[in-house]
């Protein structure tokens, strides 16, 4: 304790309220100054501030929770409570469906009574399904996509080139030609997407002799010049198969501009919030951790935004082309000479290990097979020459 | 086409609009608004489930449970106080009666909470150190320092005075230091 320390007069539980900002003004300045000159204030002011600093430590990552579009509702409230005690006690649940069940004989009863007495009555809406969530009453029923659309409209800094106006279509085709001219095949596509302007994405071309050659390609061709490139890609040969597919990515892309746009917003009010707001260290580095985040966030976003504008952009093509067989005669892949010769090793191979495989038999069952010969063989003799002299008399 | 807004708040830009205008516009139907309540809050909620619900499919559902109950809940809305204690005030509800409906779950589980994967070792320790607080002070503890409520709304949420508030998060900051300075230096069990 310092020798000139005023008067103690702040108790340490108003210090720490004067650290929290929860004193009224003119009694914090009070105690803001005593602080500035008493020891043991100072002391419990550097306690607060430890234990707040170590707290802070605890950091708590958050998970991509979904937006409330796609927030599913894996249990009611309803459902949670009263069915899911039920659930758990099957005798109280059956006890509750008996008189469930009287309970609603007598509603209908009086129900029927009722409207057999009043005129009738539409009845108002009172929930909607808002992207799987039971809305309250006055939320008024509108579709997801038309729901997003109104988000960057009122927003307006989606910076999405892919506007909101027209559907997004992600255009897919998968085509299997027979070509004849196989040869002409892989200059033809090269000429084809550089007419076109596409690019490859992938292209395996396999060569076996025993069958038919082939191309296998996933071609990336811009949108607007898909039908041109079709048709190009048709006079390699006769159409085996054709499949196009296209997909709305309108909601999606929708939905990616929208969340782009609230990350957007949420750095710039936490960008402004470091700026302007005053706050201790502990809150500085909050605010901080919270824009890495959202900046995160932000360029996954984006990536993903790019994505998609790249899939509306280039429809893919998965191209693939067949030679046309054509029956041969052929003595296989391998040449007639090194089958022969093959075919002579093989021989002296299996003949010598034949041999060396009765060696080892006869090594491994010998001993044995002497034994047992000696003795039936000694077996025999005795039997001979006792019935032999017998034979002569 | 559904108005997301009133013409008023049209023109403000949702990081200059209130949460408390916010929710009143979801109260008159808007969904826009209520996401960007969404937005804005999200991460907090689940930080608030994390910290005291040990199974992260159970924080989420609360999290679920929460914004909903602010939908269903949005045509009584009247701001009568700020919008985050009415929030929190409903995360607190929902984490209680989630404790009642199963007696078998431990309380806070402070030990072994949703959010606990890289936890650098002071963490831990803080941890730890939370375990061994009174449950009510811990509560206040936390409710202070990271859900960020005043002392007025820690109160009003609790059901209790101010003056309580102020001397069980003094009480809780003393018995944590405490707790802190006691710590073994290498890693041991902590209190459970």
């Amino acid at each position: 304790m310092k020798a000139a320390e005023p008067v103690h007069v702040v108790p340490p539980e108003e210090v720490m309220a004067y650290l929290d900002g929860e004193l009224e003004p003119r009694r914090a300045s009070a105690v803001g100054a005593h602080v500035a000159t008493c020891d043991t204030c100072q002391a419990v002011a550097d306690d607060v501030r430890r234990v707040s600093q170590s707290l802070a430590q605890w950091h708590v990552p958050t998970p991509r929770l979904a937006a409330p579009a796609g927030l599913v509702v894996k249990r009611t409230m309803a459902a949670s409570g009263v069915v899911g005690f039920l659930a758990g006690h099957k005798q109280l649940a059956a006890a509750a469906m008996f008189f469930l069940a009287i309970g609603t004989l007598w509603l209908t009863t009086r129900v029927q009574m009722a409207l057999s007495e009043a005129p009738p009555v539409s009845a108002p809406p009172m929930t909607v399904n808002l992207g799987g969530i039971q809305a309250g009453a006055g939320i008024p029923e509108a579709s997801e996509a038309a729901l997003n659309r109104s988000i960057l409209q009122l927003q307006g800094q989606s910076g999405f080139s892919a506007t909101t106006t027209g559907p997004k279509i992600s255009r897919t085709v998968q085509l299997h030609i027979v070509a004849t001219e196989f040869d002409a095949v892989k200059p033809t596509i090269e000429q084809i997407l550089r007419d076109v302007s596409g690019f490859v994405g992938h292209i395996q071309a396999s060569e076996p002799k025993v069958s038919v050659r082939s191309v296998q390609a996933t071609l990336r061709i811009p949108a607007a010049r898909l039908d041109e490139a079709l048709a190009a890609f048709r006079q390699l040969g006769h159409v085996a198969d054709e499949i196009q597919s296209g997909e709305d990515v309108s909601d999606r892309i929708t939905d990616v501009a929208a969340r782009l746009a609230n990350a957007r917003n949420r750095e710039k009010r936490l960008n402004d919030i470091l700026a302007n707001r005053a706050g201790n260290v502990q809150s500085v580095l909050e605010v901080e951790r919270e824009i890495a985040r959202v900046r995160s966030e932000i360029e996954s976003l984006d990536a993903q935004r790019v994505k998609l504008d790249d899939r509306v952009a280039y429809a893919t093509v998965s191209l693939r082309v067949t030679e046309e067989r054509r029956a041969t005669l052929d003595s296989g892949p391998f040449p007639l000479s090194g089958r022969f010769r093959n075919a002579l090793v093989d021989g002296l191979r299996e003949a010598s290990d034949s041999v060396i495989q009765a060696s080892l038999w006869t090594l491994r069952a010998g001993p044995v097979l002497i034994l047992w010969g000696a003795v039936v063989w000694l077996v025999a003799r005795e039997f001979m020459r006792r019935f032999r002299p017998a034979a002569k008399l | 086409m559904h108005r997301a807004r009133q013409p008023a708040d049209s023109e403000l830009p949702d990081a200059l609009v209130t949460d408390e205008a916010l929710m009143l516009d979801v109260r008159r139907g808007s969904r826009a608004a209520f996401e960007v309540l969404f937005d804005r809050y999200r991460d907090a909620v689940w930080r608030f489930f994390g910290r005291r619900v040990d199974d992260g499919a159970r924080a989420e559902e609360l999290v679920q449970d929460v914004f909903v109950a602010i939908l269903q809940n949005a045509v009584r809305y009247e701001p009568r106080a700020a919008f985050r204690s009415y929030l929190f005030g409903i995360a607190f509800n929902a984490l209680k009666a989630d404790r009642r409906k199963d007696g078998r779950r431990t309380e806070p589980l402070i030990d072994e909470p949703a959010a606990t994967q890289a936890d650098p070792d002071e963490a831990i320790w803080v941890r730890r150190a939370l375990a061994t607080l009174e449950p009510h002070h811990r509560e206040v503890l936390m409710l202070r320092e990271y859900e960020q409520l005043s002392y007025q709304e820690i109160a009003e949420l609790l059901r209790i005075p101010v003056n309580t508030v102020r001397s069980r998060l003094f009480r809780a900051r003393m018995d944590l230091k405490h707790a802190l300075s006691n710590v073994p230096v290498t890693g041991s069990e902590g209190p459970r």
